[in-house]
């Protein structure tokens, strides 16, 4: 394995806070990453969503991918203990450990023999799980352990700069309607207090009522009051 | 007060790890490859960023905490309970800070100040629609002016914020995630010098915007609701809570709208016209159109 190609690999993965990241093309490079620096025939990686829940799957090649969609539907698999887990789990020989009939099928099928599942964690947060496979019996090498271990950290801490900074847009963009909102409905007060002789609380019930019988939200009502188009 | 004391550990604590991975960074600078200098550079920089942040957020929960103990231990409390701007403004080594955040057509949103001069400062601004939180907001860079510069800067409110006693001023945007949310203000009745300002001021400005969000996964922000029960509050809602919406100027334009058959714009401008004029606040105004003792006819 040369140096270089691997230190620019750990840059990359970490390197998430560009504009056009795309969480399913970065895992898909994850993936490919996987299978050009170890010693595996394939890799695929399985992640949770916004709620918690293991969702998003990408693997180095279609066959790998359909076998990672099996375990996510079935529920059962190396992959879905390492995640519950939060520990490696490592098979050197699947037909003959005997553990997750179903999914020994399913990976006997597309030529999956062996597989290394690493958690995808930060202290207490596991957001997924990245899994090795090879073609042939036989365990995974320490080298393979532990470069796999260095990419899904340096994929997961990359993943969740990603999400801290999808949070915070969103967060502030809340922050500004909730603030901008405010002014809107002031104004719209004074608008109805005015043409119907009321002070400002009762200006501002009868807003209330109005978006409730119409379903509005108040910040709908205050931009059509203000804009004429409620003759309220 | 128990909040505050708790989060100036977890601010603590947050900036030494940002230290410990920023120190990471920058040995590999100097032994790793080439290739590798840039990353390590940029990495290096922004958890300093961070460390500085997360120090300057340390310093002002710990003043905060101080200025509450200091508050309930007195006996009679006059006084309204301690704000949060103040020790924004000692963490920045000034005397007064003020944080306007700007909604679309910088529209104010928001106005927070440590005291009456920046208060005062603070509705000068919005009144003349002048000064160093909208060059800083709409520029996007920081604002920055002494003594003299002051009133050649800013024509109007120049000159009605040195009678005030300002002889520094010093803004910078406040942002999140790259998306503007207003600027933070500086005043020093000192002449200061150049570095001596903004050395601290982005961290300082960088550490407030970041309580103005949620800092866990605390799910959506129920529009403003929480923050209308003050006491004992986490800091962000303390901050907002602080904070002066300039509600009776909104109503007040409103009202005037329909009075003088004019857009919302148009009316805002009127009171201003009318507040300049008088030499007034436009709150003054407005709470004598709000009141019916007074019609811009």
């Amino acid at each position: 394995m040369a140096e270089i190609p691997i230190a620019g690999v750990f840059v990359e993965l970490v390197d998430t806070l560009v504009d056009d990241f795309d969480v399913t093309r970065f895992l898909h490079v994850l993936t490919q990453r996987c299978v050009q620096l170890l010693d595996i025939s394939s890799a695929g990686v399985l992640l949770t969503d916004r709620q918690n829940t293991l969702q998003l799957v990408a693997a180095s090649s279609e066959r790998t991918r359909l076998l990672e969609l099996f375990q996510l539907r079935s529920g059962q698999g190396p992959c879905i203990d390492c995640f519950r887990t939060g520990q490696p789990v490592s098979v050197a020989d699947l037909p003959a450990a005997g553990r997750w009939p179903r999914f020994a099928r399913a990976a006997a099928e597309v030529g999956v023999a062996a597989v290394h599942a690493i958690p995808m964690r930060r202290r207490n947060e596991i957001i997924g799980a990245l899994n090795l496979f090879n073609a042939t019996p036989g365990s995974f090498d320490g080298a393979t352990r532990c470069f796999g271990r260095a990419l899904a950290d340096a994929a997961t801490v990359g993943l969740l700069q990603h999400r801290e900074i999808r949070r915070r847009d969103s967060l502030t963009e809340q922050l500004q309607a909730a603030l901008s909102s405010r002014v809107l409905i002031e104004q719209a007060k004074g608008v109805i207090a005015e043409r119907h002789d009321l002070d400002m609380d009762q200006s501002f019930a009868l807003m209330r009522s109005v978006a409730r019988s119409t379903n509005r939200r108040l910040r709908e009502l205050a931009e059509a009051i203000i804009n004429g188009s409620e003759r309220l | 007060m128990q909040n505050a004391l708790a989060r100036v550990d977890v601010e603590r604590r947050r900036a030494e790890r940002a230290a410990v991975i920023a120190e990471r960074h920058e040995r590999q600078l100097l032994t790793d490859t080439p290739g590798l200098r840039e990353f390590h550079l940029k990495m290096a920089t922004m958890h300093r960023r961070v460390q500085r942040q997360h120090l300057a957020a340390a310093a002002m929960h710990a003043a905060h905490a101080r200025r509450l103990r200091t508050w309930i231990g007195t006996p009679q409390r006059h006084n309204a309970l301690p704000r949060f701007m103040a020790s924004v403004a000692g963490a920045a080594g000034v005397g007064s800070a003020a944080l306007t955040l700007f909604g679309p057509g910088l529209v104010e949103t928001l106005s927070t100040a440590s005291d009456r001069c920046a208060k005062a400062a603070q509705d000068l601004e919005f009144t003349l629609g002048e000064g160093p939180a909208r060059d800083a907001m709409a520029a996007g860079i920081p604002v920055q002016a002494i003594g003299s510069a002051i009133r050649r800067r800013w024509p109007h409110y120049g000159p009605a914020v040195q009678r005030l006693g300002v002889a520094t001023i010093a803004a910078t945007p406040v942002e999140l995630t790259g998306v503007p949310l207003g600027a933070l203000t500086l005043f020093d009745q000192r002449r200061r010098c150049e570095s001596d300002c903004m050395d601290n001021l982005q961290a300082v400005a960088d550490s407030v915007a970041g309580m103005l969000v949620p800092a866990d996964n605390q799910g959506n922000l129920d529009g403003l609701g929480d923050l209308d029960d003050p006491g004992g509050l986490p800091v962000r809602a303390a901050l907002l809570a602080e904070g002066d919406s300039r509600a009776i100027v909104h109503q007040a334009t409103g009202m005037v709208s329909v009075q003088q058959g004019c857009l919302i714009q148009d009316a805002f401008a009127l009171i201003q016209a009318r507040a300049f004029a008088e030499d007034r606040p436009m709150e003054s105004i407005a709470k004598d159109i709000v009141e019916h003792t007074l019609r811009l006819d």
